[in-house]
């Protein structure tokens, strides 16, 4: 509790910096300017770190990545051509960390192993009567599909569904044709709905 | 069109990325095909589900610790705007953002998104108020000794206050969903208790994230219509909302049983409907 009314506090330095425009957050950044820096990873690190956890299925990694990716933009903010697409840009550099991670961590193994979120047997007449619990099962079987979604799926998937960026955007932040990134979003979508649909209650097909 | 044909492009009509025509097409369709319809919502209700997914990941300061030793250099600690200049410009950045939405229309997934929000209030309401009938109820009746046969009929009224106990184990958004459906004729005992104030809250947690997931498609679609400022702005004003969002939902999620947490959390909710309902009306 105590973080959710600290939140209104903190707004007066935070949010009044979140409304500094990209733009002008990178060109101070480029000139040096750490505290323009801290206020971009504060605008973006929340998105950048889900994403990283949805791709790579463990939190400490996320984190360790994360901090990667941050050290990674700074170091090449002169890079940036379009201060617009900051948000963009940082996706792309952090798809570009998980990635490396999962190649050299993964190998020859195709499923990405999350972390507590062994794959739960679903069945409706085992659920436990408490919704915490059942949330808590929700999370574990939405984290656990995510696994199981090849690399390239889960990547479109929670750039366009957890991240909600257009397919503009997620092409440009995986070097996806407009056209491949639709199929696998579609397919992802399939095979992730064919996980929950429990937890959906009504059948229908699409 | 037909429902084959529907169905085929009903996730890229979701997803704001058909063309007019076709949009318009699908727009007609839903309005008179309740099976596509329902297949509309049920996209939404999986994105709800979605918004549902927390990953319980704290963002430490040793976070930025890390990466600021990396990059090798101080940082001024200095906080930098005042809530005072914040107050000035979001009105300014507010209109000017939203003076982009002035060629929108009242579109369908609004008014499905707004009937969502009225219906999820009107449930959470509803039962506060029989449940607190049903408390003073049952109070007479312990009084009185004798129960009577409206205890046994009371449950097919509100299937989504029941507990798990008492059907095939129902998650909560099947329960939701149940509500929807037509129920009459079921015969099932009243065992159920009345709702708990958290799972009123998660109730209404779950219509407001049902309406999100359709106002974002919506609001998603007019993005493109903006310049690149405005949207950045737009994007940042909805990241603040999230962050609040995520906040005061693992505050309430710590906290169940506080009932400012809980207020705070759908505080949070209601502000990002208003301020995507507004967009949307625009």
């Amino acid at each position: 509790m105590v973080n959710a009314i600290s939140l209104v506090g903190r707004t007066s330095g935070r949010a009044g910096a979140l409304m500094d425009s990209s733009r002008e957050l990178t060109e101070r950044a480029r000139s040096g300017d750490q505290e323009a820096f801290r206020l971009i990873f504060e605008r973006y690190v929340r998105p950048i770190i889900s994403f990283i956890y949805d791709m790579v299925g463990q939190r400490d990694l996320a984190e360790e990545l994360a901090q990667e990716t941050f050290v990674r933009a700074y170091k090449s903010l002169q890079g940036l051509k379009d201060e617009t697409k900051l948000s963009t840009w940082l996706f792309g550099i952090a798809k570009n960390v998980a990635r490396e991670s999962l190649r050299s961590r993964i190998k020859d193994q195709r499923r990405v192993e999350m972390e507590d979120g062994r794959v739960l047997e679903l069945s409706d007449r085992k659920l436990p009567p408490d919704r915490e619990l059942l949330d808590r099962e929700l999370n574990n079987v939405i984290h656990g599909a995510l696994g199981e979604l090849d690399e390239d799926k889960r990547l479109v998937f929670t750039l366009k569904v957890f991240q909600q960026r257009s397919y503009e955007e997620i092409a440009e932040i995986t070097g996806f044709s407009i056209a491949k990134l639709k199929t696998d979003l579609h397919r992802a979508r399939a095979e992730m709905r064919r996980r929950i649909q429990p937890y959906l209650g009504v059948s229908y097909e699409l | 069109m037909n429902c084959d044909e529907c169905r085929l492009i009903l996730e890229d009509y979701f997803d704001g990325v058909l063309d007019p025509m076709p949009a318009e097409k699908v727009h007609a369709h839903i309005k008179t095909c309740n099976d596509c319809f329902t297949a509309y919502e049920m996209i939404g209700a999986e994105h709800a589900l979605y918004e549902r997914y927390e990953r319980n990941i704290e963002v430490t300061p040793a976070l930025w610790a890390a990466i600021e030793k990396r990059i090798d250099n101080g940082i001024d600690k200095r906080i930098a705007v005042e809530s005072a200049v914040e107050n000035q410009r979001r009105p300014g950045l507010l209109q000017s953002w939203l003076a982009a939405f002035r060629s929108m229309h009242f579109s369908p997934a609004l008014v499905a998104a707004m009937i969502l929000v009225a219906i999820g209030l009107t449930v959470v309401v509803t039962r506060v108020l029989e449940s607190k009938r049903q408390t003073s109820t049952t109070v007479a009746r312990t009084d009185e000794g004798t129960p009577s046969a409206d205890d046994s009929n009371s449950g097919s009224r509100d299937h989504s206050a029941a507990p798990p106990t008492e059907g095939p184990g129902l998650s909560p958004v099947k329960q939701v969903a149940e509500v929807r459906k037509p129920t009459l004729g079921s015969n099932r005992p009243a065992e159920r208790s009345a709702p708990t104030p958290a799972q009123l809250i998660r109730e209404a947690e779950q219509k407001y994230l049902t309406a999100i997931a359709i106002l974002s498609k919506d609001v998603d679609r007019r993005k493109s219509s903006l310049d690149p400022e405005a949207r950045t702005r737009l994007e940042t004003t909805l990241a603040i909302i999230d962050n609040t969002i995520e906040e005061t939902r693992q505050a309430a999620r710590k906290n169940p049983d506080d009932p400012i947490a809980l207020q705070y959390l759908l505080a949070s909710y209601s502000k990002k409907v208003d301020v995507l309902r507004e967009m949307a009306r625009e």
